[in-house]
């Protein structure tokens, strides 16, 4: 008696999937805005507890630069898409 | 330093600052590390077990696609650890010749402020219990005070806890030192 094979198939995907340019610069700016609100947040928080403290200072410094430097890149993917 | 969020007295002065050790948000630093290997991760478990994922067309340069969200991922584990760092920073005790003012961040826009004169001060705990917290030098700090509910001031994961007890004790001296000039004596 020989034991039927079980054999998974998945479904093929061929789907063109359109991402358009301008629908990447809209997801852009949506997280734009949502980052920007969280990092008055942020800011406010550093700069009326922080007391002018060196650890802020360098925190705010790092925290802008790189955040900068992402979005810069992500801006720069949309133009390379 | 500016100190003016504390509200100090005019010939007060904050002569210590004390705060948790680095190591309490260490774990969701490297949460939040893994978090970013972690398309890594399922992109090399998709071509192992469901390659036809990769078969869908896409009309533009994938690899841009793909560094466009990278980044927006990238940028939301940023946001998350700056959250917990400003929540690590902000908690802090700051001892000043007259009082421990005590700031505990609980989360963004949740902040508890209490004062405790050092005159008020029955006693000062400090618990290093641990290899790790040995080697590194962190503990927990408890002030017991001689309010009438006996409520006592508790932080965990404190840097250098045996100089944060020494100068407290220290304040604490001086302050009854200036209270008792020739001492706590009554007369018959």
């Amino acid at each position: 008696m020989t034991i039927p094979k079980l054999t998974l198939v998945f479904p093929h995907l061929a789907l063109n999937l359109i991402i358009s340019t301008p629908a990447l610069v809209i997801i852009l700016l949506g997280f734009f805005v949502i980052y920007a609100i969280f990092s008055l947040v942020l800011y406010y928080h550093w700069l009326s507890y922080g007391m002018g403290n060196k650890g802020i200072l360098a925190a705010e410094g790092l925290y802008f630069m790189v955040s900068v430097f992402l979005f810069v890149i992500s801006a720069l993917a949309i133009t390379y898409y | 330093m500016a100190y003016e969020a504390l509200h100090l007295e005019k010939d007060e002065h904050v002569i210590l600052e004390v705060r948790k050790h680095w190591i309490v948000f260490a774990g969701h630093a490297i949460g939040l590390i893994f978090c970013a290997f972690l398309p890594f991760i399922i992109f090399t478990f998709l071509k192992i077990y469901a390659p036809q994922v990769f078969s869908i067309s896409l009309p533009g340069n994938v690899y841009a696609l793909g560094l466009f969200f990278y980044t927006l991922w990238l940028l939301a584990l940023w946001l998350s650890f700056f959250v917990d760092w400003t929540k690590y920073y902000l908690d802090v005790w700051y001892v000043t010749e007259k009082r421990i003012i005590i700031i505990e961040q609980k989360y963004l826009f949740d902040r508890e402020v209490s004062n405790v004169r050092f005159d008020k001060i029955q006693d000062v705990t400090i618990e290093v219990d641990g290899f790790i917290p040995t080697m590194l030098k962190f503990g927990n700090v408890k002030v017991q005070t001689a309010s009438e509910d006996n409520f006592n001031f508790f932080m965990t994961t404190v840097r250098y806890p045996e100089e944060v007890r020494r100068v407290i004790f220290s304040q604490h001296n001086e302050i009854g030192d200036r209270s008792f000039p020739f001492g706590n004596t009554q007369s018959s």
